[in-house]
């Protein structure tokens, strides 16, 4: 592969927004390839809906520069960005059809009635809404509003799909399934499309990439599956999936390193250069612990006694004191047929290769801060 | 602590029924949820034990005691909302004492309990910050706080963490949790949220336009659900319809249209009974190719998504009909890929029987 395949489609480029003293954005770097679904996640107030709007030009940077095919768009409006919009909140016009609804911008456009009608079908079936294509928007649910707006962005003709909270407004079923809906509309043309969302879940089951934002910077770029195995920091390891930290010093360091936690514990953990001595944390998933009843000889396992036990379904969730009193919570497929009850004793297994080892941050609270 | 008792409770707005001869029992202290999507009457039956609207039908009771004509502050019940409904311009403090105040209670016993209450919402640091300076997450536990001071023993949430983030949302569902168990309190909370209403719940009531369908501890709604609503509400399935076929030694063999057969031994149920088929995504299991027919079905991965701990995969069948299997990262020998021939099996005790009369 090589050339213009690989040509990001739109890239950022030392992009900062500043409202008065307030930074929304600072010194963003960012690549988009073409025909990739692109997200960006974080929590509230972390400038991800900031870089969506620089990016479709409703938002002027203060610096810095957005190319978009490689073009610089910097002093192009909006509507000449040939950019899908699609927000969280429909903007229906709730007097038009789905037709109208869809056709509007083409017939603002002046477009013949032959080429209208002929983009528009073909968005509404891509969207799945032939069959409500006369209804009234109050007739429909919220999952084919939804689809009424992104039908609108595709008959435009846009490549480039910019998707903020596009699930926000869908009850929790709906939502879980729409995600694949709206994936395989975006492959299924060769569309690239940028999301923005605050729901990690919703991010890693949709994205081909995910940029991880946090007070106006991005700290980390990954596949869901790099973020999920390598999180780059203790924040990207909190915040995407469920993860515990242990306080504990390095005993030994290496392809596996040996680490001392509070009361004498030792666990042996993923690969670290740190000195022996060292502070560090380790965190590890809560699905990657392993609930057993008696302790196995020579595995990573630790005593402890659950003291919360949850059914959730699919999956039981456990907390786990351990013995030296820190608290450990437990994900377990159900299917694995295995149930503790509150009070059990219970050895805790962990797999080194998957207990990430992070130095001693500053300020480990603000590290674990949600926002 | 109170006990809350619906018997045959029914309210109609206009030609609508919101709620249909409505029967529940809450325990006390018990954390209970009413889970069902929108429209199915929760927020109504909510509003009916509140005493913000009566019913047309039937009673509803505490501890024993009818509750007709007896007026909402009179209840003794705190309230949560989805939206914070702060006093913006009045600071934490002031904002959880506001109830007892305006009632002329003791201002002494008044702080001590708002001491307490902020202690308990984690909030002890932060009595003069105005609601504007707070996450959404310290508004909802400010919220709660002033529903606790007031000296509230049962406490009605309607979508409390609907508004939050999601990490935030999980986080306060089991702080919610701790603050209404330490407090003896009883608890009825309101959600669209299957995994809030299992986190949080002793029990769970599923509603489905205006009626019951279903109460349990979350184990038992998710294991034994009785209806296909319930077991369509609770999670991502598979449904087929067809004819039992055979019925011996325990198991049901169901035959479908398009040729596919199922064994169920969850149940059983005469030949020439029309039935749907339902397996959870969670049940299934993919394979490479086999040439089983019985509880296997043949497929091209379609699509494969990536969930926290697990991987979900989209199956286009020969049929053309799509299969959605999850299966846990921690049991997973491979990962397959998109276009590959693959094929799912199931156990028996996981394929669900329904009567076809029930339907969607």
């Amino acid at each position: 592969m090589g050339g213009s395949e690989e040509m990001p489609d739109v890239r950022l480029v030392n992009v900062t927004k500043r409202y008065g003293r307030v930074i929304a954005v600072e010194g963003l770097n960012l690549h988009v390839r073409d025909g990739e679904y692109f997200v960006l996640l974080g929590p509230s107030g972390c400038g991800k809906t900031t870089t969506l709007r620089i990016i479709a030009g409703l938002t002027k940077p203060d610096e810095g520069r957005v190319y978009i095919d490689g073009r610089d768009v910097s002093g192009i409006p909006p509507e000449d960005r040939n950019i899908g919009l699609v927000f969280q909140h429909f903007e229906i016009f709730p007097f038009m059809t789905v037709y109208e609804n869809v056709a509007y911008s083409l017939m603002i456009q002046g477009l013949d009635e032959e080429e209208i009608e002929r983009r528009v079908y073909q968005a509404l079936e891509v969207a799945g809404l032939n069959e409500v294509a006369d209804r009234y928007p109050e007739e429909l649910g919220a999952p084919e509003l939804q689809r009424c707006s992104i039908a609108r962005a595709l008959a435009k003709g846009s490549r480039l799909l910019l998707l903020d909270e596009p699930l926000g407004s869908l009850d929790p079923e709906t939502r879980e399934r729409f995600r694949f809906t709206l994936r395989s509309l975006v492959k299924g043309r060769g569309l690239t499309a940028i999301h923005v969302t605050h729901d990690q879940e919703e991010a890693m089951a949709i994205a081909d990439r995910i940029a991880v934002f946090r007070r106006g910077r991005v700290l980390q770029v990954g596949t869901p599956m790099e973020l999920y195995e390598r999180p780059a920091s203790i924040f990207v390891a909190n915040f995407v999936g469920e993860t515990n930290f242990l306080e504990g010093v390095i005993e030994r360091s290496g392809e596996r390193s040996l680490v001392r936690l509070r009361g004498d514990l030792l666990i042996e953990a993923g690969g670290s250069n740190l000195r022996a001595g060292s502070r560090v944390v380790i965190g590890v998933r809560r699905e990657n612990i392993l609930l057993e009843e008696g302790k196995a000889e020579g595995l990573n396992a630790l005593p402890g006694r659950v003291i919360r036990a949850a059914f959730l379904g699919k999956i039981i969730r456990y907390r786990v004191e351990l013995d030296n009193g820190d608290l450990v919570e437990v994900k377990q497929p159900t299917r694995l047929g295995r149930f503790f009850g509150e009070g059990e004793r219970v050895y805790l297994i962990f797999p080194a290769e998957k207990v990430l080892v992070y130095p001693y941050p500053e300020d480990l609270r603000y590290e674990l801060a949600l926002r | 602590m109170p006990e809350i008792r619906l018997e045959g409770v029914t309210k109609r707005f206009g030609e609508v029924v919101a709620v249909r001869d409505l029967s529940l029992e809450i325990r006390d202290g018990e954390y209970f949820t009413l889970l069902g999507p929108i429209g199915s009457g929760k927020t109504t039956t909510l509003m009916l034990i509140a005493g913000l609207l009566e019913p047309d039908e039937g009673e509803i009771y505490f501890d024993g005691r009818p509750m007709r004509g007896v007026p909402p502050e009179d209840r003794r019940v705190g309230f949560v909302f989805e939206t914070f409904a702060l006093f913006p311009h009045y600071n934490v403090w002031e904002n959880v004492c506001y109830g007892p105040r305006v009632r002329g209670e003791d201002p002494e016993a008044t702080r001590k309990v708002a001491e307490e209450m902020l202690e308990m919402v984690l909030l002890e640091d932060r009595p003069d910050a105005l609601p504007d300076e707070l996450s959404g997450g310290m508004k909802q536990r400010v919220a709660l706080a002033r529903a606790l001071t007031s000296g509230a023993r049962i406490l009605l949430l309607d979508e409390p963490l609907g508004a939050l983030d999601a990490k935030i949302r999980t986080a306060l569902a089991h702080d919610l949790r701790r603050i209404v168990k330490d407090l003896g309190l009883t608890a009825i909370h309101v959600t669209n949220s299957v995994e809030e209403a299992m986190t949080i719940s002793d029990r769970i009531a599923v509603l489905h336009r205006g009626s019951v369908e279903q109460v349990g501890t979350p184990r038992e709604v998710y294991e034994n659900p009785r209806t296909l609503f319930v077991m369509d509400f609770m999670g991502d399935i598979n449904l087929f319809s067809g004819e039992v076929t055979r019925a011996d030694g325990g198991f049901t063999e169901v035959t479908t249209p398009e040729g596919f057969t199922f064994r169920s031994s969850r149940r059983t149920m005469s030949p020439g009974s029309e039935v749907h088929v339902v397996v959870r995504a969670e049940d299934a299991d993919i394979l490479p190719r086999t040439e089983e027919t019985v509880n296997n079905l043949h497929g091209i991965v379609k699509e494969k998504m990536f969930l926290l701990g697990f991987m979900e995969y989209l199956i286009e069948l020969e049929t053309k009909q799509e299969f959605i299997v999850e299966v846990p990262l921690m049991m997973s020998e491979r990962i397959w890929e998109v276009g590959e021939a693959v094929s799912i099996t199931f156990a028996p005790e996981k394929v669900y029987l329904f009567e076809k009369e029930e339907s969607l």
